[in-house]
């Protein structure tokens, strides 16, 4: 306000008579007052420690519920290159870290991711310039390998992908069924990450260990993520591929074809984890008589637990606790021996009790598990993620091993170190999105500004309607479901622009516009903002 | 509250005189986002004649007239009038007193206004003592609470005065309590207020940093604190309609904990905080909240 001159306003006589005061208390910088000052930090939500990725979940909530659903999938990306993917199979870790859980239940993170990567897959990223004349190889084009490729095309290299198969995408293409992720999902995120530019696809390309060698000599650097490729198999079973085949080859198979043909009506599958279940539900929606017969018992198998429960809907048979003694070829069909299993040790070594039973069978398909290539593994100087390097794992964790290696190499290339973002927690996100490295535990989130609220519950296909066809089991969740479940989003230490510290600022020394302002010359550091912020953003420091 | 929708039109200069983390300050910025610019104000004597900044300087961006510590009531009538004989009937006329000024030395005028059923505003922000002058006792200080003149804690039987219930049997066109920590509540009850015609009469309770020898930062909590510990109901009554509660709070919190967390509170033993437990209860009951 400017200051106004009172005189040339009112009359001399009028002032005597009665003072009016008619300029600005703005001449007093309150500011002066002051002992400690509010600043604004931003932090990390434990929903993105839980994520291996590390995904910034508040922020690109934030932005869809802006309506600015460019913006979300643009902060989403920035972490992860399948998004639509991982909406759909990833066991969602973060949901088991979120604040909410201790509240009224964990927001269902995995939901909105879906909807956000879905709205992604319409939207290609940014072209990227080539930066650096170094060139990297990387050898696996499934997810590991692919999120790696991504973050060094994004930082400006040029790498060159060595796939086997003729597409790209692992076990996202080849291995998980389409009711669970339709194959157009990761296809079309990889078009998506061959966008960026930068990257030159080699498919058809068996790399052996003296490839590698080669490699090694022409690129900068190599990265291998092969994933697993030799089944595991019980001692005496033979894999004939007539009556006893390999789970993750007729995976494959129906993932290609929609179909496989199998001589028999009544199928075993041996195992108890998502591959056993994934092989099993694939061939019971063939019109097969489908059993599981797995080692532990039916709780504590590994599978997740949507596989289980979904698996029994569909009228498959689970017969847990025994493990396969004998198998013997009795005319068109097989005779399994099993034996009961009191329990199943950490080494995976069954403690088996006396109980014997048989069953006959016309096909036992094995899928107990898969393990890598060792004769690459020796090689020097290559970069190793994903799958091969760290044992059977997940989408995310493939994706979030292809990423940190890929800053490793870009530290290595530039000659800096690598280092995390914290060591603890092993957290590393691509960009530095953040202020300070502090986890909002659930304490600090001031509760008076949210009411209770169930989460979102999913629409699923019922069993009937999805045993006979490999349609997306989980349906597509609303607009409007999605958004009500994103408003339940604490946001934790992330500011989503509530406008709360603006409104009980009693000095009216805060403006909110992507993110907050402070007017130092009239903030008396009275330390409410902060106090009142319902996500801890707001820090006071002192100020001398 | 979605407070990105509330305007961002401000009434209120910055470098006011309040003190940090000052509740008083805080309602009267968000009273005028409600009121508008269509507002006089008439004050008499308190913290708030300070906070309004020294002449030649104001933090209001309405006319603001300060007036004897006895005559608010009287004189925002007299304006009120003067408006109307000049055709400007939809002026805003509000007194904005202490609880010195409303409870103790205003009462008179407050009550000769409501029964003429003169159609002003009367906002009383409510720091539960005269704090202006060095915090002293008044009869809106809660009993238990300690103050400059009472210093080992106001008597339990000074029971806070009632002033909700007083106007109330003037049978003025509307009445209630609030906060600005129930920013809703806030809103809506000065919304309800401003388009009322006749003697309206809000009782705010505003939170005092020094006074209340709390922490700057948890004014906004103090206030949150003393509603849901049932100290101070929410509530209102509009002319022909019952009194109405209007925020119940999900679970009581103790007023222990209300208390406790006060330096005012600090010297109480346990006993004197389960009388005042007491106390609160059998307001409760008689509110139908127990
Ligand atoms: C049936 C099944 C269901 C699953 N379901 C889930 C799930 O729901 N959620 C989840 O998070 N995870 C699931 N997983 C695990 C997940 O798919 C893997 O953790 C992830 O794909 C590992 O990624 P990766 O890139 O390390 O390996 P892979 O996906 O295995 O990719 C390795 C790539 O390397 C290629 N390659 C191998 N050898 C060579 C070679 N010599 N030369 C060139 N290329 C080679 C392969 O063809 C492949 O493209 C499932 C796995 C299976 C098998
Ligand atoms: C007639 C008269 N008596 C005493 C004073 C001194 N005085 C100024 S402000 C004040 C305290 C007012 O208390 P309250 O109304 O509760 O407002 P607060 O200062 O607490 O905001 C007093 C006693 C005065 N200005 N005029
Ligand atoms: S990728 Fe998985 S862990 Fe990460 S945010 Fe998505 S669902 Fe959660
Ligand atoms: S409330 Fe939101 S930000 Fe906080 S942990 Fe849960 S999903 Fe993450
Ligand atoms: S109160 Fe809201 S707007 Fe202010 S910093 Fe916190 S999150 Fe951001
Ligand atoms: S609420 Fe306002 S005056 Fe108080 S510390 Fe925050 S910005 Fe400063
Ligand atoms: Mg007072």
């Amino acid at each position: 306000m400017e200051s106004v001159d009172y005189q040339n306003v009112i009359s001399d006589k009028d002032i005597r008579r009665f003072p009016i005061s008619i300029t600005t208390t703005e001449v007093n910088l309150t500011g002066s007052w002051r002992f400690y000052k509010p600043v604004f930090k931003e932090k990390i939500s434990p929903c993105s420690v839980g994520c291996p990725a590390n995904t910034n979940i508040p922020k690109y909530i934030h932005y869809l519920l802006k309506n600015d659903m460019d913006k979300a999938a643009e902060i989403l990306r920035r972490e992860n290159p399948f998004p639509a993917t991982c909406g759909r199979v990833c066991p969602h870790f973060c949901q088991s870290k979120c604040n909410r859980k201790d509240y009224d239940g964990a927001v269902e993170i995995k939901q909105i991711e879906r909807f956000v990567g879905d709205y992604a897959l319409k939207v290609p990223p940014k072209k990227v310039k080539v930066l650096s004349n170094k060139k990297v190889a990387i050898v696996g084009g499934g997810p590991a390998g692919l999120s790696c490729a991504y973050f060094l095309a994004l930082s400006g290299y040029r790498v060159d992908v060595f796939e086997k198969e003729r597409f790209l995408g692992g076990l996202l293409v080849y291995g998980i069924p389409d009711y669970r992720l339709p194959k157009e999902i990761p296809i079309k995120e990889i078009e998506n990450i061959l966008e960026v530019g930068n990257i030159n696809v080699n498919v058809g390309v068996n790399v052996n260990r003296e490839k590698i060698e080669e490699l090694k000599k022409e690129y900068n650097a190599v990265f291998v993520a092969l994933g697993l490729s030799i089944d595991k198999v019980p001692g005496d079973v033979v894999v004939d591929n007539k009556r006893v085949f390999s789970g993750y080859e007729l995976l494959k198979e129906i993932k290609v074809n929609g179909n496989v043909y199998l001589d028999g009506d009544s199928i075993s599958v041996l195992g108890g984890g998502n591959v056993a279940f994934d092989i099993a539900r694939s061939i019971r929606r063939l019109g097969k008589d489908v059993n599981i017969i797995c080692m532990e018992t039916l709780e504590t198998s590994p599978a997740f637990e949507d596989e289980k429960k979904e698996a029994i809907e569909e009228g498959i048979k689970v017969i847990d606790s025994r493990f396969l003694q004998d198998l013997e070829f009795r005319g068109d069909g097989l005779h399994l021996q099993l034996r009961g299993v009191d329990k199943v040790l950490d080494n995976y070594e069954p403690v088996l009790n006396d109980y014997i039973e048989g069953i006959d069978t016309d096909i036992l398909i094995v899928a107990i598990g898969r393990k890598r290539e060792e004769s690459i593994l020796g090689t020097e100087g290559v970069f190793f993620g994903g799958d091969f390097y760290n044992g059977a794992k997940t989408v995310i964790e493939a994706i979030a091993s292809g990423k940190k290696v890929a800053f490793e190499i870009v530290a290595k290339l530039e000659g800096k170190e690598f280092k995390l973002m914290n060591d603890d927690d092993q957290f590393f996100r691509s960009t530095d999105d953040f202020d300070e490295y502090k986890v909002i535990p659930f304490e600090r989130i001031n509760l008076n500004y949210f009411s209770e609220q169930e989460p979102i519950k999913l629409s699923k296909l019922a069993a009937n309607e999805r045993v006979n066809n490999f349609n997306e089991v989980v349906q597509k969740p609303s607009l409007e479901k999605i958004l009500r479940e994103a408003k339940r989003c604490f946001s934790c230490g992330v500011c989503n622009e509530c406008k709360t510290c603006w409104f009980f600022c009693p000095d009216m020394c805060i403006d909110v516009h992507e993110g907050v302002n402070f007017d130092y010359s009239f903030c008396k550091g009275c330390g409410v903002c902060s106090e009142e912020c319902p996500r801890g953003v707001i820090e006071m420091v002192e100020d001398k | 509250m979605d407070f990105r929708e509330v305007t961002n039109i401000e009434y209120m200069n910055q470098g006011d005189f309040a003190c940090p983390g000052c509740g008083a300050g805080l309602s009267m910025r968000h009273a005028l986002k409600v009121l508008g610019d269509n507002t006089v104000i008439v004050m008499p004597a308190s913290c708030w004649s300070i906070i309004s900044g020294v002449f030649p300087t104001a933090a209001l961006q309405v006319p603001l007239m300060h007036v004897p510590f006895a005559t608010a009531a009287a004189v925002a009538s007299g304006v009120k009038n003067a408006f109307r004989k000049k055709g400007q009937e939809d002026v805003n006329v509000v007194c904005w007193a202490g609880d010195g000024g409303t409870f103790d030395i205003g009462l008179q005028a407050l009550s000769g206004a409501a029964e003429r059923k003169e159609d002003i505003i009367y906002v009383c922000y409510d720091n539960e003592a005269y704090m202006n002058t060095g915090i002293q006792r008044s009869s809106a200080t809660p009993p238990g609470a300690w103050t400059t003149t009472t210093p080992t804690g106001n008597p339990l039987i000074y029971e806070k005065k009632d002033m909700f219930n007083i106007v109330v049997s003037h049978n003025p066109a509307y009445v209630a309590t609030s906060t600005i920590a129930y920013p809703d509540d806030f809103y809506q009850k000065f919304e309800k207020a401003k388009n009322a015609k006749g003697f309206r009469f809000i009782h705010l309770l505003s939170a005092c940093p020094p006074g209340w020898r709390i922490d700057s930062k948890d004014s906004v909590k103090a206030m949150r604190l003393a509603v849901e510990s049932g100290v101070f109901v929410l509530m209102e009554k509009e002319q022909g309609k019952p009194v109405k509660v209007t925020y119940k709070p999900k679970g009581l919190v103790p007023v222990r904990e209300y208390l406790l967390f006060q330096g005012r509170y600090k010297h109480l033993n346990e006993d004197t905080v389960n009388e005042i437990q007491i106390m609160i209860n059998e307001h409760l009951m008689s509110l139908g909240l127990l």
